[in-house]
Formats: structure tokens, C-alpha cells, sequence
């Protein structure tokens, strides 16, 4: 299958950079690593578009967004532009735990 | 003035069905009281729209009364789900909940800044200001790349 662009939205980069240098406090080579997965698992999201809807989310937004789980802990809102054939990351943040204190 | 309040659990509920009221309360909590911000919200709502007919005093009580009552008043709380006003010399203090009327409202503000923020990236997107992933992770990778580097000299400095 044809593997879809994928664009990040801007509020979602800083997203993803905010937990980025808040795992690099601790260590940049953890902060390495976990870039080079999400990036992988980003990358699925183009190859394999096929995710489950968040109904409750697409329900309130009046259109249909997807849900990626990464690693157990985050959640990833997408948005496939079929016309476009891009697949756009609409929101990144912790799903299976509110965040700590001082975490993004 | 402030006065002696409760709030029906799905009054609570609704409120956060409503995106407008969940942003005007977001815009007064800071990034530290993610956790408790679904009561905090549901206060700052309550006195938002404390002559607003729904609001009823029916389950305020004070402190003491919740020190004499609490094995009581904890099991009215998960019976009825209903969220509850402790208040210290009439004002009020703290919202009682059960857990399962506390994980409900997490969930559905949780729901409402997700939606919030889903609606503001999607006009990112709109306005043409998405970036490639590859691009945008290339440029993070070359950041931490440099923050190690640095790191390194100092260290060997």
C-alpha cells in the first residue's frame, strides 16, 4: 500500500517537543530513542491509516478523527484527508495517565 | 458574595458539554492544576451561574458536620453520585465527589481539551502551517543531537 504524507500541526510539534526535552532533562539519549520511535510510529500512521475512530471526539468535532496508542501512554488524534491522500497528527498527549506535576 | 451551594452531578456534567464554559474556566488555571481542574472548573461554573435556578443547596455541609457525618455522608456521595460543597465558616472550601463521579468528569474534560485542541490544529492545518513529519522530526533530532554535543564539551571542559 501507498504510504500517505504526513503532517504535523504546529501546536502538536510543540507537543512533541515539550515532552521531548522533558524526557532529555533526565537523559538525551532516552530522549533519542524515544524520538526515533514515535517517529516510527508516525510513520506507521502513513502506511497504515486504518486506525480506530474516536467517536466521542468525532462526535463532538462533527467529523471522523483517529486514535494511535504509542507505547501505552500516548495518544495520537489524526486526521486522514482522503482527497488529499495526507494524514494529518492533530494532537499528541498522554492517554493512559494524567501528567505529573511539571510534566508536559 | 459568596453563599452556601451544591451542584447536581449532571448540572456538573453538562457543563463540560460545553466548550465555551470549559475554555473560559481554563483560562484562569494554570498548567499545574491539570489534575484538578474538572472540580475546579465545576466551582468557578457554579459561581459563574450561582442565581441560575438549577444550582440547589441541598447537599452543602460544614466542616464539622462532615467530621461527625463522614462515614455517612461518604456513602451518600457513591450512592447518588451527586458532588457535594464542604464549606469553613459558610464559605465554600472543597467539592466532595466519589470516584466514580470524579473519573466521569475527568473523562469528559479530558474530551473537552482534546477537542479544543483537535479544533485549533485542524485550523493550523488549514492555514497551511502543517509541517512534514520527517522534516519536523529531522530538525527535533538535530536539536537533541546539539544539546548532546554541548553537553559532551562541558563535560570535557
Amino acid at each position: 500500500m501507498k504510504r500517505l504524507e504526513i503532517t504535523i500541526a504546529p501546536s502538536v510539534q510543540k507537543q512533541i517537543i515539550d515532552q521531548t526535552l522533558y524526557i532529555a532533562r533526565d537523559s538525551i539519549d532516552n530522549a533519542l530513542a524515544w524520538e526515533n520511535r514515535l517517529r516510527t510510529e508516525i510513520q506507521e500512521i502513513g502506511s497504515m491509516p486504518g486506525h480506530a475512530v474516536d467517536e466521542d471526539a468525532s462526535s463532538r468535532l462533527g467529523y471522523s478523527v483517529r486514535k494511535a496508542v504509542f507505547e501505552n501512554t500516548y495518544l495520537i488524534h489524526h486526521w486522514l484527508d482522503q482527497s488529499a491522500g495526507v494524514v494529518h497528527v492533530i494532537n499528541f498527549r498522554h492517554g493512559a495517565r494524567l501528567p505529573q506535576r511539571g510534566e508536559p | 458574595m459568596r453563599g452556601r451551594l451544591c451542584i447536581r452531578r449532571d448540572f456538573i456534567t453538562r457543563l463540560f458539554a460545553n466548550d465555551a464554559g470549559y475554555e473560559t474556566a481554563s483560562n484562569h488555571i494554570g498548567p499545574d492544576t491539570i489534575i484538578d481542574f474538572a472540580i475546579l472548573a465545576s466551582i468557578m461554573n457554579l459561581y459563574q451561574i450561582r442565581e441560575n435556578a438549577m444550582v440547589s443547596t441541598e447537599h452543602t455541609q460544614s466542616l464539622s458536620d462532615f467530621r461527625q457525618k463522614a462515614g455517612e455522608t461518604l456513602d451518600r456521595l457513591n450512592r447518588t453520585g451527586n458532588a457535594e460543597i464542604l464549606t469553613v465558616n459558610g464559605e465554600a472550601r472543597a467539592v466532595l465527589l466519589s470516584p466514580a463521579a470524579y473519573d466521569e468528569l475527568a473523562r469528559d474534560a479530558q474530551l473537552s481539551r482534546d477537542v479544543t485542541f483537535i479544533r485549533r490544529a485542524m485550523q493550523e492545518i488549514q492555514d497551511g502551517k502543517g509541517m512534514e513529519a520527517g522534516a519536523f522530526f529531522d530538525g527535533l533530532r538535530s536539536t537533541l543531537l546539539a544539546m548532546k554535543a554541548k553537553q559532551q564539551k562541558g563535560r570535557a571542559g
